[in-house]
Parts: structure tokens; sequence; C-alpha cells
């Protein structure tokens, strides 16, 4: 959240974030390379950081593909999530490492351009066992760099969020690239059955986490609320909300967040504008509802950020009878000053 | 997240689930010549004291070693010189004398995996028991990622 552009906004929290990536990065490379050296003094410079840079890029992409349903199934994780754009820029480098290093390795040592070698050198797209699967690595590691350059909230802000996002879902059919240039490369040369396993063992675990958040998603989306009342439908009880906290609900297709702070109910759309994090899922921090993705801060009574920021969301009316919270999905306009229901 | 974009993530992870499987198992199973041990295999056993054939130029030297029983058999490589290439694998062929030999009948699919090499080093590979008819003894260097031979190395008696 920044009024103007910085290249990094740094915090404390991210700097000890980073510090953990570039510990845990360091660490493995040294024991890949240490382990590798001890088995096979012979190995060559170059293979060595093929081989450390890309298993260290795999693990770190199926780090970066669980933060997100790991926080929909529990909020413990949600500091994972607070900077996983450098984890995701921190894969892509080392994916670039490794890309450049198999090109100038495999290709380079002919007349031909070596881009072009990586395409005509094998062109047995016909057969499974002999497939280019370099090219698959090529394909994701263009993904991982359209995204690692969009990163940055500048083009968020540019690109507008629904094509941001569209961009960065890309991920996914990078994913699927990645698994197939492992399983198409390397493993038809590997016979130790481990490595099967393990790439299986990493994408299994992550459809079941996805699949698992989905369903818990789905369950709020489904929840059924049919007692209304002069435009007001009956969501909970008072007490079912903790104080500076939120409870979800969802009211004809959109997600509500209603926020208890000083005595006081107040009304917000769930979404937040920076990249759709969950409102309702954070908390009222120096009396701003926070967004427990990347902090973005709202005004509970007007959905406003504090200034000099501008960003704005829905609100909505709420009101408490005999402990019962009533609210109304009809939203107000972004920014709409809204008194919240006194709590009696 | 909002809702077209839940929907959204949903429909792309049960294609995954589907996807991600079949590809994995797919793979897996057109591994050609499936043998379960690990190719790269640095030399780790003890060499076979018996050094049946040789051959030997500035690239590498070349030794089919046995026992005094003949019933073990062993292909020894080392590579004097770096190769071109970071890594390649050696197979192992059937004669085709009319198609003039090893490297012009050669198809990965068609022949014995026998090991994975480096641009440098000594190798040592295990070879099936019946390695001892001599006109069996043929053998491809095989670059796996540009699909193309870089020599075959024929064992005449």
């Amino acid at each position: 959240m920044s009024a103007s552009y910085s290249a990094v906004g740094w915090n404390r929290q991210k700097k000890i974030y980073d510090w953990l990536i570039a510990g845990f990065c360091t660490s493995y490379l040294v024991l890949f390379i240490s382990l590798t050296l001890l088995f096979n003094d012979q190995v060559t410079f170059e293979t060595l950081l093929i081989r450390s840079t890309s298993t260290l890029a795999v693990l770190l992409l199926h780090v970066i593909l669980a933060i997100g349903p790991l926080c929909r199934l529990n909020k413990k994780f949600l500091p994972l999530l607070y900077n996983r754009r450098h984890l995701g820029v921190t894969m892509f480098t080392l994916a670039l490492i490794h890309g450049t290093f198999s090109i100038l390795q495999f290709h380079a040592l002919s007349n031909t351009n070596p881009f072009v070698s990586l395409f005509t050198s094998n062109t047995n797209f016909g057969s499974l066992p002999a497939f280019p699967f370099q090219s698959l690595g090529f394909f994701a590691l263009l993904i991982f760099f359209l995204m690692a350059i969009t990163s940055h909230d500048f083009w968020l802000h540019n690109l507008s969020p629904k094509v941001w996002k569209t961009l960065h879902m890309f991920v996914y059919p990078a994913y699927f690239l990645v698994v197939m240039h492992v399983m198409l490369g390397v493993i038809q040369y590997e016979r130790n059955p481990v490595f099967v396993v393990i790439i299986f063992a990493g994408a299994a675990t992550l459809v079941i986490l996805h699949l698992m958040a989905a369903l818990k998603e789905k369950k709020i989306d489904n929840a059924a609320f049919t007692l209304e009342q002069e435009g007001f439908v009956y969501v909970c009880n008072v007490n079912d909300i903790e104080d500076s906290r939120a409870k979800i609900f969802c009211i004809d297709k959109e997600r509500i967040a209603v926020y208890r702070h000083e005595n006081k109910l107040y009304a917000i759309h769930n979404v937040c504008k920076h990249q759709g994090g969950p409102l309702g899922e954070g908390k009222i921090l120096d009396g701003c509802i926070t967004c427990p993705w990347h902090g973005y801060q709202y005004l509970p009574d007007n959905g406003q950020s504090p200034p000099p920021f501008q960003e704005k969301v829905n609100t909505y009316d709420v009101k408490v009878t005999e402990n019962k919270v009533w609210l109304n999905p009809i939203p107000f306009p972004e920014g709409t000053e809204r008194s919240g229901a006194l709590i009696k | 997240m909002i809702k077209p974009l839940r929907k959204r993530h949903l429909q792309i992870w049960i294609a995954l689930a589907f996807l991600l499987p079949a590809g994995t198992v797919l793979s897996w199973l057109v591994i050609p010549n499936p043998v379960p041990v690990k190719l790269l295999n640095p030399v780790a056993t003890e060499l076979l004291p018996v050094i049946k054939y040789k051959k030997d130029n500035a690239q590498y030297c070349i030794n089919i070693r046995t026992n005094k029983e003949n019933s073990e058999w062993q292909l020894e490589w080392k590579n004097r010189l770096s190769l071109a290439v970071p890594s390649a694998v050696i197979y192992r062929t059937s004669p085709s004398p009319s198609l003039g030999g090893a490297s012009r009948s050669f198809t990965p699919g068609g022949s014995q995996l026998i090991g994975r090499i480096e641009a440098r080093g000594d190798y040592n590979f295990t070879l099936p028991p019946d390695s001892s008819g001599h006109d069996q003894l043929r053998f491809v260097l095989y670059d796996f990622i540009h699909q193309q031979i870089i020599d075959s190395i024929n064992f005449q008696p």
C-alpha cells in the first residue's frame, strides 16, 4: 500500500521474509552441490549449476503454489502469503540461471543460433519418449518472465487487476509445462523411481490442497439465508463475531464482511481492491480493516482507505435487533459513509 | 477473491487433477527399456580382472571386462577428453549388416540402454551375462538432447 512509486516498500516483515528465502536457497544449493561432489566428483561446474538451480526452482514453485490454498484452509499460513511475490521472483531467477546455462551448454557449441538450435535440434514432436522437452521448459520460463517483470504493484495498477490476475493465472499452465519438462527430460534417463515419486507426490499434494480449499470456499458461497425482513437478511448472532474481527456472508453471489469494532457492527464488500484479498479474514488494526494478504487498509464506517490512499470498497447497511444481526445485501456506492449498528 | 475468479481457479485445478497424473504416468510408462537401475553409475563396484576387448582413441578408452569364468561382464568407459556434450547415453545395439552396422540401424527404442555418462570421468557398467558373443558387442554413444549419434563402437573378435 503506497501513495507513490517505490521499487520495494521495505518493512521489517519483508526483510525477515527475504532473509529466510535467501537463507533457505543458499543452504539448499550448498547441500546439493556438496552431496553431488561427494558422490560424483567428476561432475562439471555447469552441470552442477544446471541441476542445483533446476531442482530448487521446482521445489520453490511447489511451495508458491501451495501457499494460496494453505492460507484459505488455515489462517496461520497467511504470513507466507504476505511476500509471495519475492518468492516468485526468486524462483524465476533460479529458473533463468538453469535455462541460460542449459542453452549455453547444450546449444552454444555449434554454428547455429542457440535459440534456433533449441527448437530445431530435436523435432520429434510426435514421439513421447523423444519429445523435445527443452521447448516446454522454455515456454514455462517465458511465462515466469512475464509474471516476474509485472509483479510490482505499478503493473497491477496500470494493467488493471483483471488483466494482471489473468496474466498471473498462467502460472498453472506453466506448472504443467514444468512437470512435463522434467518427466519427458531428465526422468527419461534417470531410472531411479524416486524422481517420479517426488514429482507425482508434489503434483498430487497441490491438486488436493487446491480442491480442498475450493470445497471450503464453496460451502461459504452456498450457505442459505432465508429469513428476510424489510430487505434485511438474518445472518448470525452478535456473539458469533469476535471484537475487531469479521464474519463473511455470501448473499446474492456477493461476499460481505461484517466487522465488529468498538461495540458497533460495520459491513463492507469482502474483496480488497489491491489483489482481491478476503477483507473479512483480516482484522482491525489502528482503527482500520486490514487485508490479510498485503496489509491494505480501509475505514470500517465508509470503506475508504485512510488519506492519502484512494482505494474504496462498497459498504452495506447492517442492523442489530435482540442480539440478531441483519444485513441488507444491496451495496452502497464505494466509499459511502454508514454509521454502523450499535450493539446494545 | 471474487466469485468468478474462484470458479476459474476451481476449473483449472479440476483440469490439472486429470492432466498432471495422466502426463506423469504416461511419461513414466514410455521410458524406453525399463531397467530398475540408476543409470548414472560412476565407478563404485570393483572392476573385473580380465580385459577381454579394448578400444582406445584420443577421446576415450573403452574396456570390455570379464572374470576368469566369463560369467560376468562389464563395460568400462574412461573419458580422456571432455565430451562436447555435458551428458550422453550408451546403448547396446543389435548388428544389422544389411544396413551397414550399428549406427545406421540404430533407434533408441530398439536398443538396450546401458548407462549414462557425463562430459568427464570414468564409468563402469554391468553388461548382461550373454555378452560373450562377439558380434553382439556394438555400442552407440548417443546425445539424447539433440537426438543424434555421437559415435558408434564395434568390438570385433
